[in-house]
Parts: structure tokens; sequence; C-alpha cells
């Protein structure tokens, strides 16, 4: 066999190689393409997160507080979510030593998904945050519902905690003032001593839950405030002389505030 | 295979089927056909073979091969928030008005792919709230107490009662930092208390800030101030009682808090924590460090004013109060 022949002989094995490697190509396309149709419902098919994430593909941004599922249990009579919070505030911040400070130095998120809804098997059930360190919320059902029986949750009211400070004033004329949130305050009695005038203070209404101020006085002349007897108030110590008619306050706290949304959770990151 | 007519020896037969050979019979090719045909079907049949098997054992979990680009860290802002300055950006969360102010509560962000720990919380010299009606400027603004990531990044902005109409015209103004003159100033007060300050003009740069008041005595004190100018400032107040140290318990030190409500009072600070600027301010001083001991009467008192003024501001930066 000559040079001829065996170089026809390689281009004939290569060519018949590509023809059938180029319909091989084909049916495997088509064989594969038929296989994804028909393994997956198509109701069951999630349009999974394509977009750019914050710290996890599977995130659900609530303000800038990114919320990351990250389990789904089903027990008896309850179905609880588990999640983390990461915020993207900016933290970069010198801090002198500091022990204790309140909420502050307990890493707290003090934003939080409140009220949440999950929906299974037809029903819509509601389930509330418990507080602003929970990281898990449940649902009670009226019956069992398998983990993989959860079609969707989401967030319906997402809050964050807010520092509110308001100057107000009350006196004879003007005994009562609105604070804003639901909250009044109310001059309940002035009782002068021979050294220092005794201020007591009502503060009614608001949602404790969503709300808490307390009055201080402001300016210079105040001793530090008490709470009345029954909390309801607060009992001011003044002792710069004369009581102005218009008598200098502060109402001081903070204010839960709704981040408006509604906030559907990724279900890729509960399965 | 068969005898080669062309090829009387026997003995080389199997080279008569390679070999070119050297007559020709007319009509036939002088290619030999049979080895490129028997070698092309040999190549199909071994791809069938190959493809044959893919289809059996469909694509393994790591032959899955996306053909479009999957998820990637983001490197802009979340959504809604614009960026106020030095990669801090801020949005409006809710505006409420009460009878005596307009409030409104902002969130604050980085950009994706950035550490929150390394981005300084906002510094906003002041705040203008623009409506339909007019623009007014802020009363003041305040964060938690050394705002913290843990905070959530909540700033409070306090504008004067205003209507504030329709949210869709509404919008809140920035005026980021742009830089600030500092100064200090350090007073030996008399020992004997209370202590009282009154009118301590503290020059930066061309323009001042003035002490209105100062009282301290051995539990608390109060402590009210302006800003000279237009331009807003900080003031950190200290004032120490030397020699009143005891254990572990530093000398007696009174601090200012500009929200005092989460600090529990004695504060553990022993500096002043970070606050927002603001054109004036009266903050309570607040006692941290040892107790105060009739026995241990200080031997020196000492009220140190440690004063930031802005001097300029960057481009002005717009919210939408409605998104």
């Amino acid at each position: 066999m000559n040079a001829r022949a065996v170089s026809l002989t390689i281009v004939a094995f290569l060519l018949g190689a590509l023809a059938a490697g180029g319909i091989g190509v084909r049916v495997i396309r088509e064989v594969s393409t038929a296989q994804d149709a028909t393994s997956l419902p198509a109701g069951n098919i999630a349009p999974g997160p394509d977009g750019p994430y914050f710290t996890d593909p599977n995130e659900t941004m609530i303000a800038s507080v990114s919320l990351v599922p990250g389990s789904l249990e089903a027990t008896d009579g309850t179905v609880t979510v588990g999640y983390d919070l990461t915020p993207l505030a900016p933290r970069g911040v010198w801090l002198p030593p500091a022990a204790n400070v309140g909420i502050r130095d307990q890493g707290v998120v003090l934003v939080q998904p409140r009220t949440w809804v999950l929906e299974a098997a037809g029903q819509s059930i509601v389930g509330v945050g418990e507080n602003v360190a929970a990281r898990t919320v449940s649902f009670d059902v009226t019956r069992e519902i398998p983990a993989e029986e959860v079609e969707a949750v989401r967030v319906i009211e997402a809050i964050a905690l807010f520092p509110v400070e308001i100057p107000f004033t009350l006196g004879a004329t003007s005994p009562t003032a609105d604070l804003g949130f639901g909250v009044t305050a109310e001059l309940v009695r002035v009782t002068e001593g021979s050294t220092a005038t005794t201020v007591e203070i009502a503060v009614e209404g608001g949602d404790p839950t969503r709300v808490s101020l307390f009055v201080v006085g402001a300016g210079p002349g105040w001793r530090r405030a008490a709470p009345t007897q029954d909390g309801a108030g607060v009992t001011l110590t003044w002792v710069g002389g004369a009581l102005p008619v218009d008598i200098p306050l502060l109402a001081e706290g903070s204010a839960w505030v709704p981040i408006e949304g509604l906030f559907e959770i990724e279900m890729e990151g509960l399965r | 295979m068969t005898d080669d007519p062309m090829n009387g020896d026997g003995g080389r037969l199997e080279d008569s089927v390679y070999e070119t050979p050297q007559g020709v019979v007319d009509g036939e090719s002088e290619i030999p056909w049979k080895p490129p045909v028997i070698a092309a079907i040999l190549g199909a049949l071994l791809v069938a073979v190959y493809v044959v098997y893919a289809i059996v054992t469909g694509p393994g979990p790591d032959d899955v091969v996306s053909t479009t680009p999957g998820p990637a860290p983001s490197t802009v802002f979340p959504p809604g928030y614009v960026e106020v300055a030095n990669r801090a950006g801020a949005r409006v969360e809710s505006i409420i008005s009460t009878e005596t102010s307009t409030i409104a509560f902002l969130s604050t962000s980085v950009p994706g792919s950035t550490d929150p720990a390394a981005i300084p919380p906002l510094e906003v010299a002041f705040w203008e709230l623009s409506t339909a009606s007019g623009s007014v400027s802020m009363t003041d603004q305040y964060r938690w107490p050394g705002a913290s990531g843990s905070d959530g990044g909540s700033l409070t902005v306090v504008f004067p009662a205003v209507d504030t109409g329709s949210a869709a015209d509404a919008s809140i103004v920035a005026h980021p930092v742009l830089s600030a003159g500092t100064a200090s100033l350090t007073i030996d007060a008399p020992t004997t208390l209370p202590v009282e300050l009154n009118d301590v003009r503290i020059a930066v740069g061309g323009d001042a800030v003035v002490i209105d008041t100062l009282t301290v005595d051995a539990d608390g004190g109060y402590v009210q101030w302006r800003a000279e100018g237009d331009m807003p400032a900080r003031v950190d107040t200290i004032v120490t009682f030397e020699g009143t140290a005891t254990g572990d318990a530093g000398d007696a030190v009174l601090l200012p808090i500009h929200l005092g409500a989460f600090l529990v009072d004695p504060v553990a600070f022993s500096e002043p924590v970070p606050v927002a600027y603001t054109f004036a301010s009266r903050d309570r001083l607040v006692r941290s460090g040892a107790e105060p001991d009739p026995a241990r009467p200080p031997t020196g008192v000492t009220v140190e004013f440690r004063v930031a003024l802005v001097d300029a501001v960057a481009d002005p930066v717009s919210l939408t109060v409605d998104r």
C-alpha cells in the first residue's frame, strides 16, 4: 500500500467520524431537550435569581439589610422558617471603649422582618417575628404541611428602628402636647418646694411595641428624671429658680418605622 | 479476499489489496476504494458508539454548563439608595409630621462588594427638605449613640413643621461634608461645685462656636452651644474630676449624650461617642468613671471642648421621598 492509499484511508476515516459526529451531536441535543421538558413540571421551575446579589444569591433586600433564607422545617402544627440578616449600613467608625451601652454592642440588626405570610396547599398562614433578635419565624398550621408543599414565603411588613427626639413645651395654657406616633404628654401636677419644683407628666398612647418615648427636661436647671410609680409618666425635678411658663421638655427614645414593600423570599434558599 | 489477477504472487496476496496495481483493466478505477470506505465506516461506527453511550448515560452533574452567566456579587447600591458621600448611600424610608416638626427617617448603605466596616457612617453637614412650597433646612439630625453597623444605619433628620404635600413633589437634599476645621479649648474650672460657664467663644478658622452655657455638678450637667455662622458643627464636651479615681474606675468624667435613651447610666465610655453635625445642640452630660465620693473631692476640674466646624460642603445630593 503506497502513501496515497494511506492518506485516502485516513481522510476517509476522519470524514466518516465527522459525519457521524455531526448527526450525533444533534441527536444528543434533541434527547437532552426532551428530557428537560419532561423531568420537571413547568409550575415547579422557579425563576432562579439571576441578578447581582449583595451577600447571597438567594437573598431578599429589606432596605439595606440582606435577608438570606436558611431553613424550612415542618413539625407538628408548626412550620418554621430560619433566616439570617446582614446589614450593609456603613459602620467604619472609631468608637471609644464601651461596655454597658444597651443595645449597641449586642450585634442587633435594627431592621426586623415583622409579619410574614406562608402559602401552602391553598392556605395563607400569617407568622409574626418575635423580636429584633429573632432569626426564625413560626407559622401555626391547621393541618400537617410537609415542607415540600410550601409554595411561597414572603415578608409583608418590615420595620426599622430609628432614634427619635422631640422637643416640646407644656404649661398652664397648653397642658397637653401631641408628640407624634399617637403619643401625648400631659402636665399633671406642679409642686413647688423650698429648694426644688417637682413636675409630674403623664405620657399616654402609642403602640408600645412600635414606639418608646421617655420625657426629660430640656436645658439647664433639671435634675435627673424618674418614672412615675405607675410607669405611665415621669417626675421631673427643677432647680433652676422660677419654673418657666412654657416648661421646656424633650421626648426621646425610638420608633419602629415601616419599610415599604412586599418582600418575596427566594424559595431556592429554603429547599 | 480474492486472488488478484494482476498479482501472481500468492505470498503477497495481502499486499495486493493495498498496492496500486501496475496495470489496470479497462473500466476499473485506479483508486483502491475498499480501504477508504472501510475506514470511513469504522470512523462513523466509532463516533456512533460514543453518541449512543452519551445518550444512555446522560450528562453527569459536573457536565452541566450554564449558557448564561450566573448571579454575581453586586457592585452597585441596593435599590433606591443614592450615593451621598464616600461610598455611603442613603434613601428615605418615611417622613412624618408632628405639631412641631417634620421628621424624615433615612437608612444608609454601602455598595455591593464593599465591606461596611471600611466605610465611615454618612457625614452630612445639613439636610434640606424641598417641597412644592419651598425649601427648609434641618433643625437637627441624629443617629444612635456611637452608631455602629449593628444599628442598621438609621438616621433621623428633623425639619421645622411643614406641609409636605404630595410626596411625589418632595425631596430631601443632602449637603455632604467636604472639610471641617477643628479646635479645642481646655478650661481649668474651680473645684467648688456646681461649675457654670457662659458665652465661651471658640474660634475655628474664620468662624466660631459659642458655648452659651455649661452647668456641672458631681453627678451630671448640661451644655448648650451653637455655631455662629451658617455651617454646622460638632462639639464634644469632657468634664474631668481629677483625683477621684478609685480602684478600676478612672477619674469621674462627664460626657455629653445627644440622645440618651439607650445609654445606661453610668455611661461606660471614656470618650464622647461620635455624633452627627448640627447647627446648635443642647446636650445632657452624664457621668462615667468613678462614683462621686464626698470623702474624695476632686483636686481639680477641667472642662475640655473639642470642636469640629464644617468649612466646606460637597455638591448637594437629592433623595426622592416617594420612591
